[in-house]
C-alpha cells in the first residue's frame, strides 16, 4: 500500500512537471502557434510576470561594459527616446546597438530571421514554405553581396562592427527570465547578432519595396490582347499627371550607351491610339507577334494595377514659408506593425549630431535632420526586377542556352532547419541573371509572379553599401554633401526630399536603375539574347533631380519620377497620380506656411479620384429606378464634400462602386492571371471615351453601355454593403467597412489595434488602407533654431508589457505630432526622464 | 512554522531556481517536517498559493495591469485578477503533489527502518 501510493503521486507529480514544462502543440492553438510551455510562462519569478515592466522608470543608472572604448551617456526624453552622446564612432555605433537590442530585440531578430529564410527554426514546419521562397528569390545571396561592399569600406566596416558588437553586449548580459516576452511566447532563445543580419535587414526592406513585378500579367495580357491594345490600355505615361521632377526641368547631361539597342520590342511600332478602341468590336488578336515564353498563371489571380502603399514627402523653400525658411515632411508609408517599424533615436559625437527614425537592426539614421539639414523618403516604383525565360537544353534544367553560348547554372545549397522536424535541403540553380525562384519539378509557382523556370535578375541581389549613405548624410552639413551620401544609396531606389538652414531645397530620384531601352521588363524577357540583358546603371549625376525649382517646392508621393521628356526607360508603371495632383495643388497654392500646415496637410483626406469621376457616376445613375436604400446611398454620395472622414458614409459607397466599376468594365481581364488597366485608363476611360467597347460586358449577348455598367455596378456596391454591414445605412460609416489595424507581427490580436477609427484611403495623402499607412510622420524646420515634430503608431520599447508600447499611438490616431526633442549639445537636458551611462569595465 | 519555513525558502530558491521548484522543494520539507497527508497538502498548496499570488500581483501593481490586460485577452479570461488567480492555481496544484510525495516518501523511509 505505501509503495503504490508513493509511487503514483511520485509519478503524477513528475509528469505534469514535464508537461508543463514543454510546448504543448495541439492542446490550445494561439495565433502565435501552439502554447507556450505553461510552467515556465506563468510562473511569476520568470515567466511572462518578468516582462510586466515597472511604469515607474529608473532615473540614473550606470552600466559597465567590456568593449566600449570610452563613457557614453545616453539620455532617455519622456517618449523613452534615446539621446545618445560619444565620443568617437566607434562608441557611438556600439551604443546605437546595444540600446537599440534592449528596447526591440525580439522585432529585429525575428525580422532578420524571416528575411534570410529562417523562420521554420522558430514556427517548425509552417514556416518552410515561405522559407524556401526567400532563399529562392535569393534574400541571402543578395545580403551576402551587400556584406561584401559594407566591409570591403573602412567606414561602414567599423560601423558595422561596432554596431554587433553593441548589440551583442546587451545579448550576453540577458538573463533567462528578462528576454523578450514573445520568446518565451514561442520558447526559444536569442543567437548572437552578425553584420549580416543588418545587410538581411536592409535587404528586406528592398523585398518589400521593389520586390514586384507585373511582367508576368502584362505578358498574359499581352498574349490575349495583342499590341495594339496592350499600348493603349497599359501605356506607359498617365493622361492625369504630375511627375516627381516638375515636368519642364533641364536634363544637363547626354544619354549613353542604350541607344544601339533601341526596341525590338513588340509594341514599340504602335502609338498609343485610345480612338481605335470606339469601334464596335475588340481590335482582333494579330495572328503572330513576337511573344513567347508565356504560361498563364494558374490561380485566379486577378490584379488591379498595384497602388503605391502610400508615401509622401515634399518641402517648401522660403518664399513660402511664415519666417522665410524651407520647411520639410515626409510619411513613409507601409504595412503597419508592431512593435513599431521604426526606432527615433538621436546620435552625437564629433562630426555627428542626428536625429531621426532608424530600422531596428540597421545602424545610423534613415529618415531624419540635423543642424543644418533635413531629409524624408518615398519610394520610387522603378523597374528594378525583371523576369527571364531561360531557354533550357531539351530535358535539362542545368543547361541552357544565352547568346549562342551554353551555359552551365551554378547550385546554391540551402539548409532549412525545421523545428521538431528534419532539415530540408533545397538546391537553387543560379543563371547568368539571378535564381530561377519557382521550379516546375519541386517548387511550383501557382500563380505567383514569377513562372515556373524562370530567372530574375534584380538589383537588391547586387553588392551595395547603404550604410556608407546613412554615414555621410547622417553627417552632411550642405547640399553637396548630402548628395555625395546618395552615390552610395542604391536599393531600395527612394526619392529624397532635402531642405536645409540656407533655404535650399531638392529632391533626387535615387538608386541604382539600369539602362534599358523603352519597356525592357514591361514584359517576361527573353534570356537567350543578350540583348535583353540589363546595361549598366544610369549614372549618379544623371538620376532625376532638381534643385530649388521654380515653383518654390518639391513633392514625390509614388508617382512617375519624371515626364516623358527624361532620356532613360524607368518603368511604365508608377503609383496613381490623385495623392500627388492633390499635394501639388495644395503646395501651389500656400503661402506664409508653418510646421502645423504641413502637419495639417499629412493628414488631408480629400477624395482626388471622387472628384475625377464621381458628378459623372451621378448624372448617368437612373435615379427611377433605385430602391429606397439605393436612393438613400445616391443622396448620401450627392451631399457628399469628398472629404473620406471616418464616420462619414459617402466614402463607403464610392470606394466599392470605384472597385466595382472597374471590375466590371474591364471584365475581359477577370480571367486567371491577367491584370486589369490602372485607376488613370480608367478615369481617361470614362470622360473620354463613352462610348468605348470595353464598357461591354463580354458574357451578355447585348451590348451595355457607359450607363448601364455604372448603373449595374452601384446596384452590387449597395447589395454587398447591406451584405457586409446591414440594411442600416447609418453602419456603413467609412472607418468601419475600412478597417485600418496595426498588427503586432504574430497577429495576435491582444497586441494589436483593430478597427480603428481612422478615415483617408488609397490614393489619398493620408493614404490610411484596411493594413497600410504612415509608419512615420515628421514635420521639420532645419537649421540651427529648427523645430522639429513627429510621430509613429505605436511607441519606443517593443515590449507590449510596457508603457512605452503603444504611448504613442493616440497622437497618430488624431493627426497630431509630438515636438521632437533635438538636443544641440548635452546641456539640453532639462527635460529628460532619465539617463543610462554606459562605461569601459568588467561587469 | 513549517509553512512560514516553506514560504521563505520558496521565495528565495525560486528567484534563482526553475519554477518547479515549487514541487522539489515541499517535496524535502515535507518528507522531513512529516505531518498528515491531507494536511502537508493542502497547507502546501495555500502557502504556494499566496506566495504565486502576491509576486504577481505586485508586480502586476508595478504595471498598472498594462501586460496581465493583454495576455487575459490572449487566454480568453475577462480580468486581471482571474488571471492571476488560475496563474497561482496552475502552480499549486503540482506543489501539492510535490508535499504528497515527499511525506508518502519519509513513510518508505520509515518502513524500512
Amino acid at each position: 500500500m505505501k509503495y503504490p501510493r508513493f509511487i503514483f503521486t511520485f509519478l503524477l507529480t513528475l509528469l505534469l512537471i514535464l508537461l508543463l514544462n514543454a510546448k504543448i502543440p495541439f492542446l490550445i492553438s494561439t495565433p502565435a502557434g501552439s502554447l507556450p510551455p505553461i510552467g515556465r510562462f506563468v510562473d511569476p519569478f520568470h515567466g511572462f510576470w518578468n516582462n510586466a515592466e515597472p511604469t515607474k522608470i529608473k532615473s540614473d543608472y550606470l552600466v559597465k561594459i567590456p568593449d566600449i572604448r570610452q563613457a557614453v551617456t545616453v539620455y532617455y526624453d519622456q517618449q523613452m527616446i534615446p539621446h545618445i552622446f560619444a565620443s568617437n564612432n566607434y562608441d557611438l555605433y556600439f551604443s546605437q546597438g546595444y540600446v537599440t537590442a534592449k528596447d526591440r530585440l525580439w522585432q529585429m531578430e525575428f525580422q532578420t530571421l524571416a528575411a534570410a529564410g529562417r523562420i521554420s527554426e522558430v514556427i517548425g514546419v509552417k514556416g518552410l514554405n515561405y522559407d524556401r521562397l526567400q532563399r529562392r528569390l535569393g534574400m541571402v545571396y543578395g545580403a551576402e553581396n551587400s556584406l561584401k561592399a559594407i566591409m570591403a569600406d573602412p567606414v561602414s566596416k567599423e560601423i558595422v562592427i561596432a554596431y554587433t558588437a553593441g548589440i551583442n553586449a546587451w545579448i550576453a548580459q540577458l538573463k533567462t527570465e528578462d528576454l523578450p516576452l514573445e520568446y518565451k511566447l514561442l520558447d526559444y532563445k536569442p543567437e548572437s547578432w552578425t553584420p549580416l543580419k543588418v545587410s538581411l535587414l536592409q535587404r528586406s526592406l528592398s523585398k518589400v519595396l521593389t520586390g514586384e513585378t507585373e511582367a508576368r500579367a502584362l505578358t498574359a495580357n499581352l498574349q490575349k490582347f495583342g499590341p495594339s491594345v496592350i499600348n493603349d490600355l497599359f501605356p506607359d505615361f498617365k493622361f492625369i499627371e504630375s511627375p516627381v521632377i516638375p515636368t519642364g526641368t533641364k536634363w544637363n547631361f547626354k544619354k549613353t550607351g542604350s541607344e544601339s539597342r533601341e526596341n525590338n520590342v513588340p509594341m514599340s511600332k504602335t502609338l498609343i491610339d485610345s480612338k481605335k478602341t470606339s469601334a464596335n468590336r475588340l481590335p482582333p488578336v494579330p495572328e503572330k507577334f513576337e511573344i513567347t515564353g508565356y504560361e498563364p498563371a494558374i490561380e485566379n489571380s486577378v490584379k488591379e494595377h498595384i497602388d503605391g502603399i502610400g508615401s509622401n514627402n515634399w518641402a517648401i523653400d522660403g518664399t513660402k514659408s511664415a519666417d522665410h525658411h524651407a520647411i520639410l515632411a515626409n510619411d513613409p508609408h507601409l504595412t503597419l506593425s508592431l512593435p513599431s517599424i521604426w526606432y527615433q533615436i538621436q546620435l552625437n559625437a564629433p562630426g555627428i549630431n542626428v536625429y531621426g527614425v532608424s530600422l531596428p537592426g540597421a545602424p545610423g539614421v534613415i529618415i531624419g535632420f540635423n543642424d543644418h539639414i533635413s531629409w524624408g523618403v518615398t519610394n520610387v516604383g522603378a523597374d528594378v526586377l525583371d523576369i527571364y525565360r531561360i531557354n533550357w537544353l531539351p530535358g535539362s534544367k542545368e543547361k541552357y542556352m544565352y547568346d549562342g553560348k551554353l551555359m552551365q547554372v551554378r547550385k546554391k545549397r540551402e539548409n532549412i532547419m525545421v523545428r521538431g522536424g528534419q532539415t530540408f535541403t533545397d538546391q537553387v540553380s543560379y543563371t547568368l541573371f539571378g535564381p530561377v525562384v519557382y521550379s516546375s519539378t519541386d517548387f511550383k509557382s501557382n500563380g505567383a509572379q514569377f513562372p515556373d523556370d524562370h530567372a530574375i535578375r534584380w538589383v537588391a541581389h547586387d553588392s551595395t553599401n547603404e550604410v556608407k549613405s546613412s554615414y555621410l548624410i547622417n553627417r552632411a552639413s550642405s547640399y553637396a554633401e548630402f548628395t555625395h551620401g546618395l552615390e552610395y544609396f542604391n536599393s531600395p531606389a527612394q526619392n529624397f526630399a532635402y531642405a536645409d538652414d540656407k533655404d535650399h531645397i531638392a529632391q533626387w530620384v535615387n538608386g541604382n536603375f539600369p539602362i534599358k531601352r523603352k519597356d525592357q521588363g514591361k514584359f517576361i524577357l527573353d534570356g537567350s539574347k543578350k540583348e535583353d540583358t540589363w546595361g549598366p546603371f544610369i549614372l549618379h549625376d544623371d538620376l532625376p533631380h532638381v534643385l530649388d525649382p521654380p515653383r518654390h517646392f518639391i513633392a514625390s508621393a509614388n508617382q512617375s519620377s519624371t515626364d516623358s521628356t527624361y532620356p532613360y526607360y524607368l518603368n511604365w508603371n508608377f503609383g496613381n497620380s490623385q495623392r500627388s495632383m492633390r499635394i501639388d495643388d495644395l503646395l501651389t497654392r500656400m503661402v506664409k506656411a508653418n510646421a502645423d500646415t504641413l502637419r495639417l496637410m499629412q493628414t488631408d483626406i480629400y477624395n482626388g479620384y471622387a472628384r475625377l469621376i464621381l458628378p459623372d457616376l451621378l448624372k448617368n445613375l437612373r435615379q427611377d429606378k433605385l430602391t429606397i436604400i439605393e436612393t438613400a446611398a445616391f443622396k448620401a454620395l450627392s451631399g457628399w464634400n469628398l472629404q473620406n472622414e471616418a464616420d462619414a458614409i459617402a466614402p463607403s459607397i464610392f470606394e466599392s462602386w470605384a472597385k466595382n466599376l472597374s471590375r466590371d468594365i474591364w471584365d475581359e481581364f477577370n480571367d486567371p492571371g491577367l491584370m486589369r488597366p490602372s485607376r488613370d485608363r480608367t478615369i481617361h476611360l470614362l470622360l473620354n471615351d463613352p462610348g468605348s467597347i470595353w464598357f461591354d460586358n463580354q458574357s451578355t449577348p447585348i451590348r451595355e453601355t457607359k450607363s448601364d455598367i455604372i448603373n449595374s455596378s452601384f446596384k452590387r456596391s449597395i447589395d454587398s454593403l447591406i451584405k457586409n454591414n446591414g440594411r442600416q445605412i447609418t453602419g456603413w460609416k467609412w472607418f468601419e467597412t475600412k478597417k485600418t489595424s496595426v498588427k503586432h507581427l504574430l497577429n495576435i490580436d491582444a497586441f494589436s489595434f483593430e478597427n480603428l477609427h481612422l478615415g483617408g484611403g488609397s490614393n489619398i495623402i493620408d493614404a490610411l488602407t484596411e493594413r497600410t499607412g504612415p509608419s512615420w510622420r515628421m514635420v521639420v524646420e532645419p537649421g540651427q533654431t529648427g523645430k522639429a515634430f513627429g510621430v509613429y503608431p505605436g511607441g519606443q520599447l517593443g515590449n507590449p508589457g510596457s508603457f512605452y508600447y503603444d504611448n504613442l499611438f493616440d497622437y497618430w490616431l488624431k493627426g497630431k505630432l509630438f515636438t521632437l526633442l533635438f538636443m544641440k549639445t548635452e546641456a539640453d537636458n532639462q527635460t529628460i526622464n532619465s539617463r543610462m551611462i554606459l562605461k569601459p569595465g568588467i561587469r | 512554522m513549517k509553512y512560514i519555513f516553506l514560504f521563505l525558502i520558496l521565495l528565495i530558491t525560486q528567484y534563482y531556481g526553475p519554477w518547479y521548484l515549487i514541487a522539489i522543494v515541499p517535496f524535502f520539507i515535507c518528507s522531513i517536517f512529516k505531518g498528515k497527508p491531507a494536511a502537508d497538502f493542502l497547507f502546501t498548496l495555500l502557502t504556494v498559493f499566496i506566495l504565486w499570488f502576491l509576486v504577481a500581483l505586485f508586480k502586476d501593481f508595478r504595471n498598472q495591469s498594462l501586460l496581465s490586460g493583454k495576455i487575459a485577452e490572449m487566454f480568453h479570461l475577462h480580468s486581471t485578477y482571474l488571471l492571476i488567480v488560475v496563474c497561482s492555481l496552475i502552480g499549486v496544484v503540482i506543489a501539492g503533489l510535490g508535499a504528497l510525495s515527499g511525506n508518502y516518501f519519509r513513510d518508505l523511509l520509515r518502513a524500512k527502518q
